[in-house]
């Protein structure tokens, strides 16, 4: 029982609380994400505790001496928004202990009160989900603990439990946390602080549980995974005569997570499992059942994982596009595309394939690039095959996706972005080089079969043997004065390597226009060239 | 009545000019690895970009102690004030005011009104300039509030960064938008808007980011009433050359201004936005 604390405690608190802070501190900097994901919570939260100790060196050993040294370290050094917070809560503490008597149970009560509403106090627009929220549970626990007990060791017991519980309930609070899977690093250093504050009254040391970003993430994660066995069975087992192994060996068959445990004629028993009905039946053999649960762990986990996921998915618009090749496909996800269709010149998507492309999207409106002209159609017709909310902008080619993608802003709403993003792609023009599949006349002479053809506009405006040098044709044809950017794709073949030669050909002569050379890896087009 | 002018470093302007102007600068934090600068104090842009050039871990930023502030706003006290104005970095890119606010907790001395700008860099520079100026030929108090906020409510400020790296990195951009066009060699023109960093437009080519910035700030400067009255800033990097450039741009477009002034952007903003940033601020 300790029922007041003396100057000496108030020293090893200060620097238990540093030493844990310093040493959990890359754990809270990777939590934070709120306001600023800048990644020094931890950082800041000890320079500011380390201004403290500063302050306190040399001093008298006097417990006012000691709050006043306290509130001026930490006014002093405070660092980043989590730190000035954290010597606004100081502030509030120490204020009590300097105008009281005696160190004891009320006292800390109400320091930490104050410090909760000096904090609260000093943040312009307080957030919940942070630091305030965390140092105001924690108040309110001591509160609670304080009317059933004047043991200060006690109640820090009381405030450590809901620091710790009030900490992973941060995301519930605040949804940046909730979408970044972590909870708040502010709160998460207070939690800190209080465990070894703690620690430094009872001489031991805490274990400060590890919430780390990446273990948070995959706990999150773990929620999502398919399911072996899908339900979760529990049932109370009433029985005098069972025999609990030949019972176990039973139902272990039947799932995983087997637990029976009790005695004295009850049995808990719980198990995951795709069979609840035969892990029953033969439950009843043994005995009486009751308190019998089935959950369907997926449908929970989905639901959790839905939750997380909603605040994104309401308004923000996806877009879907048709294409064929790796390195054009990661380009297009790079502009914000977020469903790809298999697709493009001899294989055309059916319908249903694009239909299905626009369904499986996240949200109810969706902007569709069939990226060919015989698609076009297809798209069209897709977007009647859906419920949602659809807008097919009629690009013919990647350029013109690309384009089109530049212009796009997913917070906007659907027409307004038709307008930008139809007005985008027609400032851009295509041209392709793949080899003549058969013999052919077109209007610049006799075409054979393997042939390397190069098409702008519908139109073979240049052929010849080698892809390059009908790229380059080809290009040439296209440029004019006002072009600025040349994009290339390299695809079937090629490698942008290929390319450096006629790059600084190109270059030389055309010495204001930038270009941009990239591995495409579409098929039957070993070279897609955009001009703007 | 005498009113001191408080900011921070990020409105980007050089010592001497809160000399010339009579205000009081409290400069924000900036440390490559164990090295610690004061932002514009002791490390002046040009060393800066060198620096982060030469540097392999990126530089680290942090906003001014709750000290700094109580001890800038005292000695305001002691010269004579009688209230203060501290103007600052949005605050929801910088706790800078968070950290002005809380010394205003300890520090009672005389009254301390507290502007979020909403706004940094060039253009919180310029706004300093004009209640300065205010100040100095006679504005009461109230007068040069109501300027802040009018300022506040009618400065922009489009940039256009050479990679969204650093905005990513420092955390000012939303990862989601930081990837946006990362393949493609695609140059946003951003802007703050509410405080925060946000795309205004994208575009492929350097050239065409220029004349795009050039349509954006005639469209903002053709949005207003006032439309003769404009005062226009740009501010460079490591790219002094890029001054002249837009200068000829803004003529050619024909865009009208009362004033139009150059500086370079600073080491703090400088780590968010990276070399290679340009920017036009509209007041």
């Amino acid at each position: 029982m300790k029922s007041e604390l003396t100057a000496a405690d108030i020293k090893d608190i200060i620097k238990n609380c540093a030493a844990a802070l310093e040493a959990e501190c890359d754990e809270i900097n990777a939590l934070n994400v709120f306001p600023v994901p800048d990644g020094d919570t931890g950082t800041n939260m000890f320079l500011t505790m380390q201004s403290v100790i500063e302050e306190m060196n040399g001093i008298r050993e006097d417990v006012k001496a000691y709050a006043t040294a306290i509130k001026d370290g930490s006014l002093k050094g405070a660092r980043g928004n989590s730190g000035v917070i954290l010597s606004q809560i100081l502030r509030g503490i120490s204020d009590v202990i300097i105008e009281g008597e005696v160190l004891d149970a009320g006292l800390i009560t109400r320091a930490l009160n104050q410090g909760s509403r000096v904090a609260y106090e000093a943040v312009m627009k307080p957030v919940e989900g942070t630091m305030l929220t965390v140092i105001k549970d924690m108040a309110k626990a001591a509160r609670k603990a304080a009317r059933r007990s004047d043991d200060i060791v006690a109640i820090m017991q009381e405030v450590v439990k809901e620091a710790d519980e009030s900490v992973v309930r941060t995301p519930d609070l605040l949804d940046v946390l909730k979408e970044a899977g972590v909870v708040d690093a502010g709160g998460r250093g207070i939690a800190v602080m209080a465990g070894s504050a703690l620690a430094a009254l009872t001489g031991e040391k805490v274990a400060v549980r590890a919430v780390s970003k990446e273990t948070m993430i995959q706990s999150f994660e773990d929620q999502v995974i398919d399911l072996t066995y899908l339900n979760c069975t529990e049932f109370l087992l009433k029985s005098d005569t069972i025999d609990v192994d030949k019972f176990k060996k039973s139902i272990r068959g039947l799932g995983d997570s087997m637990l029976v445990v009790g005695g004295g004629g009850m049995y808990r028993t719980h198990i995951h499992t795709n069979d609840p009905g035969k892990v029953l039946a033969r439950a009843t053999q043994q005995g009486e059942l009751s308190q019998i649960k089935i959950n369907n762990m997926k449908e929970q986990s989905e639901e959790r994982a839905a939750s997380l996921k909603e605040v994104k998915e309401i308004k923000e618009i996806a877009v879907v596009a048709v294409a064929a090749g790796e390195g054009i496909k990661r380009i297009l996800r790079s502009l914000g595309v977020t469903g790809i269709v298999n697709g493009g010149q001899t294989m055309n998507p059916s319908a249903a394939d694009i239909a299905g492309g626009i369904d499986s999207s996240r949200s109810g409106k969706v902007i569709v690039l069939p990226n060919n002209k015989n698609i076009i159609l297809t798209a069209q017709q897709a977007s009647d095959l859906t419920k949602k909310e659809v807008s097919v902008i009629p690009t013919r080619s990647i350029p013109e996706a690309f384009a089109a993608l530049l212009a796009f802003e997913p917070e906007k709403s659907l027409k307004e972005n038709q307008r930008a993003m139809d007005a985008a792609f027609k400032a851009v023009k295509t041209g392709e080089v793949t080899r003549a599949s058969r013999d052919s006349k077109a209007r610049i002479g006799d075409i054979r079969k393997g042939d390397t053809i190069g098409i702008y506009d519908s139109d073979i405006v240049t052929a010849g043997k080698d892809i390059i040098e009908t790229g380059e044709a080809l290009i040439r044809t296209m440029l004019d004065k006002d072009s600025e950017v040349l994009t290339i794709l390299t695809g079937d073949g090629l490698r942008p390597d290929d390319m450096l030669e006629l790059r600084a050909k190109l270059q030389k002569e055309y010495p204001d226009m930038e270009v941009e050379i990239h591995d495409g890896g579409q098929p039957l087009y070993p070279l897609i060239v955009g001009v703007e | 009545m005498k009113v001191g002018i408080v900011t921070d470093s990020t409105a980007d302007m050089p010592v001497d000019f809160y000399e010339r102007h009579n205000v009081t600068m409290v400069p924000l934090v900036v440390r490559f690895g164990e090295e610690i600068h004061k932002d514009w104090v002791d490390l002046i842009p040009d060393e800066f970009y060198k620096k982060m050039r030469s540097s392999d871990a990126l530089p680290k930023t942090s906003q001014p102690s709750v000290g700094d502030f109580a001890t800038a706003y005292e000695k305001l006290a002691k010269d004579g004030c009688e209230r203060i104005i501290s103007i600052h970095i949005s605050s929801r890119l910088s706790g800078t005011i968070q950290s002005a606010r809380a010394a205003c907790q300890v520090f009672k001395d005389i009254p301390v009104t507290l502007i979020d700008s909403e706004l940094t860099a060039i253009v919180l520079g310029r706004i300093v300039e004009e209640l300065a100026n205010a100040r100095d030929t006679g504005a009461s108090f109230e007068e040069m509030i109501s300027l802040a906020e009018d300022c506040r409510r009618s400065g922009r400020i489009l940039f256009v960064v050479d990679t969204l790296k650093y905005l990513e990195l420092g955390g000012r951009i939303g990862k989601a938008q930081a990837l946006l066009g990362s393949l493609l060699s695609v140059k946003p023109i951003l802007h703050l808007e509410e405080g925060i960093v946000a795309p205004r437009a994208k575009v492929k080519g350097a050239k065409k980011a220029k004349r795009e910035l050039i349509t954006l700030v005639k469209e903002e400067i053709e949005a207003r009433r006032d439309k003769k009255n404009a005062k226009l800033m740009i501010a460079y990097t490591d790219n002094p050359e890029m001054v002249t450039e837009l200068k000829s741009l803004i003529d050619e477009a024909g865009i009208e201004y009362d004033d139009l002034r150059t500086g370079q952007i600073g080491a703090v903003i400088g780590t968010y936005v990276g070399p290679g940033t340009y920017a036009i601020g509209i007041l």
